[in-house]
């Protein structure tokens, strides 16, 4: 699993043989993992073709995988049918279309699931099933970023990881135990799920060497698609930068803050991205591509973020994709709504210029004049209100809440 | 007043208010087609009988089965209310994102104060529209129709009332699966809510 609260990394110590492969294509040594193994960066090959996992392979059923496999399976059946999953056609088709490209002959072989859900995780489980949190995609903030997360998760899949450390937690749980954490974590989970989080949080703990292997292995897919090679260190620390909006409480911190930073991690893919890029000509970010299928369902996305009702961090996050994107105007709307949402007359200050910022541009949804004049209301000037709910009506004539509009309208004057 | 449940989806909370809000009183009680009281603030006359629940400012009626069509009278909100999941006990970092009841709310904060209730209680793609002034009773209120998909992807759809009665929000929500008990049962939902009668009113006619 890729969660941005995740995993260790360890440094690697082989920038300085890096730094001398120039010329040619040669694989570089890199990394030392926890007992001083190192892992090839190799670029002239093929990953797929190194796999141990042979496509469409299913575990026997009366073997222990086949029978945490079982588990999934009913889980997927569940994820089918949620609610919560997303069946947009065009994103959906854009996606699979991404994880194809990466995972090539294991493609057949891999479900993928668009959960909507406020978090940033994007999972996979040996039998092939893909989760991938909307939250992850309101981050992203382009098709390389999004295949550098997908290629790590393929990268785990096909070095059967799971199945590795799967058994080292049965040997330390017990196998009824686990399996309910399988079931949990492979269900689609509630805004505020926490045994579900916890249960994704503990199958998600791979060790520091199958993350620095995944690492590498999705970085090779980034390269062999002709992708940006930085694009997995930018969206790393993106990701990681969020972290510093959290509220932190020393309960917590022991708990769910249990990795350390991204800093190491982001040092170490910038190492093997320095290498790649002087031996590939190709690198494509895809952000038009990117933004083409996701801008229409930002204002879903940003919805059920503010629906957590955690301010700050919501806050933070939309000052960070004001920095990077184009059509901004939804995130100036959501900063204003989330200040009103948290009141108080210094906050509705705030939230009134953030709305008066959002309505300057034109792809600002008209529902932001209505937004105002509830501001004005709650800051007593009532004819500025009374004239900013006349403008959302006259903008939008069908509004669904006329009548409403127009009963407070009244009551106004 | 606050905290009434602690659940995670409507449906987990319409289950919770048996098992452990009503304790030893969480057998279904039958409501016959007389005129019945709604938690001591307005009475309703149902043109069929339903099955009740009661707890501390709810009632919950259904008659197949909470998942297919219920009622939820939920009377007497106040500020610092919560309507669906309760406030954590101990907040010491005053870290609860649970949407509370305001009384300085107006009736656009009402509506966003369901839907982000709702959308913590895990309800899918929640959706409200057609958000217009109602009678409730002899008072001015509102409605607004709502759609949803619960966790395993059923599509629910219902509707709002409401009415602040002496400075208490008091709420019913009229919910059923989408695929025929909605339109089943709507008409008798509408029904009970034509038939309110606010209890000052009671005396005075």
């Amino acid at each position: 699993m890729m969660r941005f609260k995740n995993p260790k990394f360890m440094a690697i110590a082989g920038l300085g043989l890096l730094a001398g492969c120039v010329a040619t294509v040669d694989p570089a040594t890199v990394g030392t993992g926890s007992k001083g193994e190192t892992t090839k960066f190799e670029l002239a090959t093929d990953v797929l073709d190194e796999s141990p996992l042979v496509p469409g392979r299913r575990p026997p059923l009366d073997s222990l995988e086949g029978s945490l496999w079982m588990a999934i399976d009913n889980a997927e059946h569940r994820i089918k049918s949620s609610g919560h999953v997303i069946r947009d056609p065009a994103l959906n088709k854009y996606v699979r279309g991404v994880v194809c490209k990466m995972a090539g002959k294991y493609c057949p072989h891999i479900r993928t699931y668009i959960v909507r859900a406020p978090s940033v995780n994007a999972s996979m489980f040996p039998n092939g099933v893909m989760q991938i949190h909307s939250g992850l995609l309101l981050r992203v903030r382009n098709e390389a970023e999004l295949a550098a997360i997908l290629g790590h998760e393929i990268g785990h899949y096909i070095r059967l990881h799971s199945r590795d450390r799967w058994q080292k937690l049965i040997d330390t749980t017990n196998a009824l135990m686990f399996a309910k954490m399988v079931m949990a974590a492979a269900g689609v989970p509630g805004p505020t799920d926490f045994i579900n989080n916890l249960a994704a949080g503990s199958l998600a703990a791979y060790s520091r060497d199958h993350e620095r292997e995944s690492d590498v292995v999705g970085l090779r897919l980034l390269v062999k698609n002709g992708y940006d090679p930085w694009a997995a260190q930018k969206v790393w620390v993106q990701l990681d930068r969020e972290r510093q909006f959290e509220k932190q409480n020393p309960f917590r911190s022991t708990f769910l803050d249990s990795h350390p930073s991204g800093v190491e991690r982001a040092e170490n893919l910038g190492a093997l991205a320095r290498f790649a890029e002087k031996h590939t000509k190709k690198h494509d970010r895809g952000k038009r591509r990117f933004e083409d299928v996701v801008i229409p369902l930002r204002e879903m996305m940003l919805r059920d973020e503010l629906n957590l009702r955690d301010h700050k961090r919501f806050r933070g996050l939309l000052g960070m994709l004001i920095r990077n994107g184009r059509h901004v105007g939804i995130f100036h709307f959501f900063r204003g709504e989330s200040y009103r949402l948290q009141g108080g007359d210094d906050n509705l200050r705030k939230a009134m210029l953030s709305y008066r910022n959002a309505a300057a541009r034109p792809e600002t949804p008209v529902i932001v004049y209505r937004a105002m004049a509830r501001v004005l209301a709650k800051q007593g000037k009532k004819s500025e209100a009374r004239g900013a709910y006349g403008r959302y009506l006259e903008k939008h004539p069908d509004a669904e809440d006329r009548e409403i509009i127009e009963m407070i309208m009244g009551g106004m004057s | 007043m606050s905290g009434r449940l602690r659940i995670r989806s409507p449906w987990q909370a319409l289950a919770l208010v048996a098992l452990l809000v009503l304790g030893a009183c969480s057998r279904y009680g039958l409501i016959s087609t007389e005129r019945v009281e709604i938690i001591g603030a307005y009475s309703v006359e149902p043109g069929i009988e339903w099955n009740y629940l009661i707890g501390q400012d709810i009632e919950l009626w259904t008659v197949d089965g909470l998942h297919l069509q219920n009622l939820f009278f939920v009377s007497g909100i106040e500020d610092g209310d919560t309507l669906l999941a309760a406030k954590p006990e101990f907040d010491f970092f005053n870290e609860s994102k649970i949407p509370e009841y305001k009384e300085d709310f107006s009736l656009l904060d009402i509506r966003e104060w369901i839907e982000a209730s709702y959308a913590q209680a895990n309800a899918a793609r929640m959706e409200t529209h057609d958000f217009r002034p109602a009678g409730f009773g002899s008072k001015k209120g509102f409605r607004f129709e709502f759609s949803f998909a619960n966790e395993d992807g059923l599509s629910q759809k219902g509707f709002v009332v409401g009415a602040t009665i002496d400075a208490e929000l008091h709420l019913i929500i009229f919910t059923a699966a989408a695929l025929h008990y909605y339109d089943k049962f709507a008409p008798e939902a509408e029904r009970i809510i034509r038939s309110i009668r606010i209890d000052g009113d009671d005396k005075a006619a």
